[in-house]
């Protein structure tokens, strides 16, 4: 039997991204929305794919990328002065301490949450619930899969938003932006659904095959919607893309990678085989515009220097560690048919939701949630290595030096921007036929303490 | 009605002229909102003239310059024939409505190339140089490329207009897509029954001439009523039986059977629990603990979801309140308990622990802890906006920060006239209601009336309501506002002395809106689309058809007298829901076919002139391919049954299991992701919905899940099963019994004809393949 994958006109895809990701339930808001930029800026571009790397559970900046040398920290942390006065645990991340160079450190966070699920919420829509208009707030990922759908071309097999290992409840997804947006959500932890074991291949064909024939009655019936066949054709061609077994190398692990990104998977983490899916999700260039990654949960509030717990400062920063620096190491390495360096075409953000409490550790031995200080790291699409943006004071408490034009902390916002920009995207567009009536920002103007005004972080490129 | 006389009508019924009653509404809307936006107080006027052009000119002084631009609505063959030029000139690169992506969009109100009429006209005559946009002077003549340029502002203006009726549009376009493949309708006319529901049905497609569709056949009926009100798929032999069965009042019987309605009234559950569960045939017995009743899982489902029955919310446990709930309303379903009884029990239900008071979790639900803390002014705010939606079906959330005026003139009339003070003096109905937990880490919770616990630093062990106190959800409060409690709807002050919780729980449950709410919710799950639409959503100004509120709004309701009718029925049958459902099952508005022959106009489905597809909820997607394969595990090594609850409830149907976050610990992975990609509610603030994504047609077309479940060599499997019959099946009774247990209908010849060509080809094989082509059907994953 000869495998038949569809192939995909742009006018198929236009059509598709109305009709077949949404399958068969057509929502109200798949006409396009009136999109409208406020003000003149702009963006960056130079990025095709932005890999969020989410630390789920808000990573203690303190022992990470601002470390501080305290009472309680422990001796073998190897606290170390890299270059020009940065210093790293380079006990615990041996191998981003020695690629300094390649990423950007952003010491000035501050978040408006502290609260895991408003927090999370905050880092993907960019904006603090509102339970009015939860249904229709996009993750900023739907918004670039959104910007970026007249770019599809024939032939991307993959959708343009996924998401690996995101709590499902924890997600946030399309709102009232059209289906194709939604995250195709998966679990790195296990093979995809679509991969089929290369056994099962044949016997997949012999069914589609009979699934296809026992519809043929109805082909060419005539409604005043159009040919029925043809929505039903639609239905399946964006599932069926995925038997494509270019697909199922993008989501297998091979043993060699298995290897390189370790074997240390902790409970809900498996940061590992998400990190290869996403390289190779670069890789294959079939369309995805970001993927969103969990990793934690870094929620240590108790034994937080504990080698015996499963989870513990360590063996987070372990994993990280490992698997940021392949993650930057394959990337640099690769380069698409141009012989353009992925690296150079892929922004990678690795973030928690906010930090954790600073100083002596609480009763559990653990630390809390604090707000007004955290970190954040980027690299690639033009991040310059190296680069240290803000500090906070000795303990890293709070904010002593914003280290950016704008002279005050960083907030979530300004990452979203940031991002946005490098991708292509203007962030000050906004979306005025939403339902609520409430026009939509792509970058929401009206912080938590009244309206700011937020925007790229230009020194992390200069 | 015949047949041919049906499409008679079609002719007749066809208007001479296309009026575009959506157009005018954003057009006025616009106008309102525009001169709002210039700092000019709002002028209802505007919003409330019929007739678009006479009110134009009294805007030019407040508009600036150039922004004046008469809009003069394209109507009739003005606008037919610019839609037929459109087509055949743009539509290619466009788009057909203008929808196209990126820089050829129309609608998206950036104007690359300037949104004046005369410089679109501009656009179209001379092209846009650099890009693939052609002078068209040489195609168009001049007044075709004015009528064109106002087509484009007219797509445009469409596209500001709020989508009235989500649920009925989302409805209707699956019902378009889905039903010529569906089994036709009886043949003969329809005679509507003596029943309150046929007679406000098909009353008003009388009245305006619509026509409907045919009887649903038996088959299309036996499966539709068992997934509407017990949310699986019937036995294949029950489908055999009742295709078998002659009595004339076999579908009432059948009703009257899954309600477990007897001769006379609620018959109530059973003394011999056994004895029960082999009548209902629903499944397996699973113990003393539980009879496994459809009936009671659907629905307890269905009232989790709404009162968002949650395990773990904000950082807040609930594990034995949410615990308690569920079986209290497990309680109310089993024992058919009067609606606003149990309305009343949630609000005013007391507690000293969660565990032992079931309804308590319904207000307990809505604690605002942080650190520990108790916020007790905003748990009052999260009470006011829950009660206030579920029971009462208005959404609160937006008055609980600010006046409605302003924000809400584009989606609910009578919102726009509340204050946010009166939303306050709803919430101090709950202001003597004490939450709390005897300790920080403590699950359990306290439910009093009584002084207010506050942080330490503000304890004054007063009651009430304080407006001076912090708020974390919401904008601050007005500290220097006296509030009283009060009751939105009707401003009705609690008598003195009274319990306020008890005072309000008799306003709420008396008022005939609480019981219109409850019917609306049924009518809405039984008939896929509620007669207000949004359920949730009511608009108070726009109820009363005596009343009707100012142009451009329109009555909410598709049948505001029906609604009231039935509200009233309600209520005077002690508000029983299985008298409800019996009521709209019996209709024959309930039972049209899905299929209409002939021409059909999508306005028709605001009559409820054919039934609405509807897909099958997450729970019941999962639950039909377990009951199809009979094979409720999953996963390699899969325990044959699913653990529910710490160690009582086993069960195998995805419809009995608790709030998502317990199934972190007990519940397999491949189902959790399985219903979570099937858009189950989260029972925060998601509520279960219809979307599909190529996740859940991956999961369906090539998940490990589905296909183990169609494997012969599965225990217990369907296929495996029918395999090994002694004496052997017919290749075309396996065909038969396959079809039957999956899709609960006879396959067409065409369908017997290929399947029993697969199975000569492929035997055993083959049967498995079949099975998996019958779950991907789309017929499968709807109720039609």
């Amino acid at each position: 039997m000869v495998t038949h994958i569809p192939k995909l006109t742009r006018r198929d895809f236009i059509r598709m991204s109305g009709v077949t990701a949404a399958g068969y339930s057509l929502l109200p808001m798949l006409r396009a929305n009136n999109v409208e930029a406020q003000s003149k800026v702009t963006p960056r571009g130079g990025a095709e794919l932005c890999i969020f790397i989410m630390l789920q559970g808000a990573p203690s900046q303190m022992d990470t990328f601002d470390v501080k040398e305290r009472p309680e920290t422990p001796q073998d942390f190897d606290i170390r002065t890299i270059k020009d006065g940065v210093r790293m645990p380079v006990g615990t991340m041996p191998r981003l301490s020695e690629r300094l160079d390649k990423f950007a450190i952003i010491r000035s966070m501050e978040f408006w949450e502290s609260c895991h699920n408003r927090g999370t919420y905050y880092m993907q829509a960019g904006r603090a619930i509102s339970p009015s208009r939860l249904k229709e707030i996009p993750s900023i990922g739907a918004v670039l899969a959104y910007e970026h759908l007249e770019r599809r071309r024939e032939g991307d097999f993959l959708p343009p938003f996924i998401s690996l290992n995101v709590r499902t409840d924890l997600l946030v997804g399309n709102g009232m932006l059209p289906p194709s947006c939604t995250p195709m959500g998966l679990n790195a932890r296990v093979t995809p659904p679509f991969v089929l074991p290369e056994s099962e291949q044949a016997t997949f064909e012999v069914r589609r095959d009979l699934l296809q024939r026992l519809d043929r009655e109805w082909r060419g019936v005539e409604t005043h919607r159009g040919t029925i066949f043809t929505d039903l054709d639609d239905y399946y061609r964006s599932a069926y893309l995925l038997s494509d077994p270019k697909a199922a190398d993008v989501f297998t692990i091979k043993p060699e990678d298995k290897e390189r990104y370790g074997q240390i998977n902790y409970v809900f983490n498996h940061l590992g085989n998400a990190c290869v899916m996403a390289r190779n999700i670069a890789a294959a260039d079939a369309g995805t515009r970001f993927i969103i990654i969990n990793h934690g949960t870094w929620d240590l509030h108790s034994d937080i220097y504990d080698k015996s717990k499963t989870l513990n400062q360590y063996s987070l920063n372990n994993e990280l560690d490992l698997c940021l620096a392949n993650l930057i190491d394959d990337l640099e390495s690769m380069s698409d048919a141009q012989g353009r360096r992925l690296i150079d075409k892929t922004l990678i953000v690795v973030i928690g939701e906010f930090g954790r409490t600073p100083g002596a550790l609480n009763d559990n031995k653990g630390r809390d949630h604090h707000s007004e200080a955290g970190i954040a790291v980027l690299a690639g699409a033009g991040v310059k290595g190296g680069r240290v943006i803000g500090a906070t004071d000795e303990t890293a408490a709070k904010v002593i030096d914003p280290g950016w034009h704008k002279e005050r902390s960083i907030y979530p916002e300004d990452i979203q921007a940031t991002v946005h920009s490098v991708m292509g995207v203007d962030w000050s567009k906004k979306i005025t036929n939403t339902p609520s009536g409430r026009p939509f920002e792509y970058t929401e103007s009206l912080s938590p303490k009244g309206p700011m005004e937020f925007g790229e972080i230009s020194e992390l490129f200069a | 009605m015949k047949r041919s006389e049906v499409t008679g009508y079609l002719n007749i019924m066809l208007p001479p002229k296309r009026t575009t009653p959506t157009f005018l509404l954003c057009f006025f809307l616009i106008l309102g909102w525009g001169f709002q936006a210039r700092g000019e107080p709002a002028q209802p006027q505007a919003t409330e003239e019929s007739s678009g052009e006479s009110e134009v000119p009294a805007a030019p002084e407040t508009e600036a310059p150039g922004d004046a631009e008469p809009l003069v609505p394209l109507e009739g063959e003005e606008l037919e024939l610019a839609a037929s030029v459109f087509a055949a000139n743009c539509a290619m690169c466009h788009g057909e409505d203008g929808t196209a992506a990126g820089d050829l969009n129309l609608v998206d109100e950036l104007w690359k190339h300037g949104g004046e009429l005369a410089e679109i006209e501009k656009t179209i005559r001379e092209g846009a140089p650099g890009t693939k946009m052609t002078p068209k002077a040489d195609d168009l003549t001049d007044p075709q490329i004015t009528l064109v340029a106002r087509y484009v502002k007219h797509l445009a203006l469409q596209m500001h207009g709020m989508t009235p009726e989500p649920e009925r549009k989302a409805a209707t376009e699956l019902t378009d897509q889905l039903a010529a493949r569906l089994p036709p309708a009886e043949q003969g006319e329809v005679i509507p029954s003596d029943s309150i529901v046929d007679h406000y049905i098909f009353g008003k497609m009388k009245a305006d001439e619509v026509p409907y569709a045919g009887l649903c056949s038996d088959g299309e009926f036996f499966r539709r009523v068992h997934l509407d009100l017990w949310g699986r798929l019937p036995d294949a032999e029950a489908v055999r039986e009742f295709l078998a069965d002659t009595d004339p009042n076999k579908r009432d019987a059948l009703i009257d059977k899954l309600l477990w309605i007897e001769p006379g009234g609620w018959g109530g559950p059973p003394e011999d629990e056994q004895e029960f569960s082999k009548v209902l045939k629903a499944g397996d017995y699973v113990g003393p603990w539980q009879v496994d009743d459809a009936f009671v899982s659907k629905w307890r489902c269905f009232f989790e979801d709404l009162f968002r029955n949650k395990y773990t919310y904000a950082g807040v446990h609930y594990f034995s309140t949410a615990e308690g709930l569920r079986e209290y309303i497990k309680l109310f379903l089993q024992h058919n308990l009067p609606y606003d009884f149990f309305a009343r029990e949630l609000l005013t239900a007391t507690a000293l622990s969660g565990k032992n008071s079931g309804p308590s979790g319904y207000l307990i639900r809505n604690a605002v802890k942080r650190g520990g803390e108790a916020h007790h002014e905003d748990t009052c705010d999260e009470i006011a906006v829950n009660a206030t939606q579920d029971f009462l079906g208005v959404n609160a959330q937006c008055i609980s920060c600010h006046d409605g005026a302003n924000h809400l003139e584009k989606s609910n009339l009578w919102l726009t006239q509340r204050k946010r003070e009166e939303f306050w003096r709803q919430a101090a109905f709950f202001g003597e209601t004490r939450i709390f937990s005897a300790s920080k880490d403590s699950r359990e919770f306290v439910l009093i009336d009584g002084p207010t616990l506050r942080q330490k630093p503000n304890w004054r062990g007063d009651v009430g309501y304080r407006m001076d106190a912090a708020s974390t959800l919401r904008i601050p409060r007005d500290a220097t506002a006296e509030i009283t409690p009060a009751f939105l709807l009707s401003a009705e002050a609690p008598s003195q002395g009274s319990n306020l919780r008890e005072e309000f729980a008799r306003m709420v449950t008396s008022d005939l809106q609480f019981a219109k709410v409850i019917v609306n919710l049924i009518w809405a799950k039984l008939m896929t689309v509620g007669i207000v639409d949004p359920p949730l959503e009511w608009d108070l100004a726009r109820q009363d058809p005596a009343n009707p509120p100012p142009a451009p709004w329109t009555i909410q309701p598709s049948h505001p007298e029906l609604l009231t009718v039935l509200a009233k029925d309600f209520q005077r049958n002690n508000y029983d829901l299985r008298h409800l459902m019996r009521i709209i099952c019996r209709s024959r508005a309930y039972q049209l076919s899905s299929r209409f022959e002939g021409e059909y106009k999508p306005e028709w489905d605001r009559y409820y002139a054919r039934r609405l597809v509807r897909r099958l909820s997450a729970e019941e997607t999962y639950d039909a391919l377990a009951k199809a394969t009979n094979v409720f595990g999953h996963g390699a090594g899969a325990k044959p049954k699913v653990p529910v609850r710490f160690t009582t409830e086993w069960t195998g149907w995805a419809m009995d299991l608790p709030g998502p976050l317990l199934e972190n610990q007990f519940c397999d992975e491949a189902l959790k992701d399985f219903l979570f990609f099937f858009n189950r509610s989260n029972r925060e603030l998601k509520w279960p919905d219809s979307k599909s994504s190529i996740v859940q047609t991956s999961l369906l077309l090539y998940s490990d899940l589905v296909r183990r479940k169609v494997l012969a060599k599965t225990e217990d499997s369907r296929v495996g099963t029918l395999l090994t019959q002694d004496p052997p099946l017919s290749n075309f009774e396996l065909v038969e019994e396959l079809y039957l247990h999956t899709l609960s209908r006879q396959p067409t010849a065409y369908e017997m004809a290929e399947a029993v060509k697969h199975l000569e080809e492929y035997r055993d094989k083959g049967l498995e393949n079949l099975q998996w082509a019958l779950v991907n059907k789309l017929e499968f994953i709807v109720n039609y």
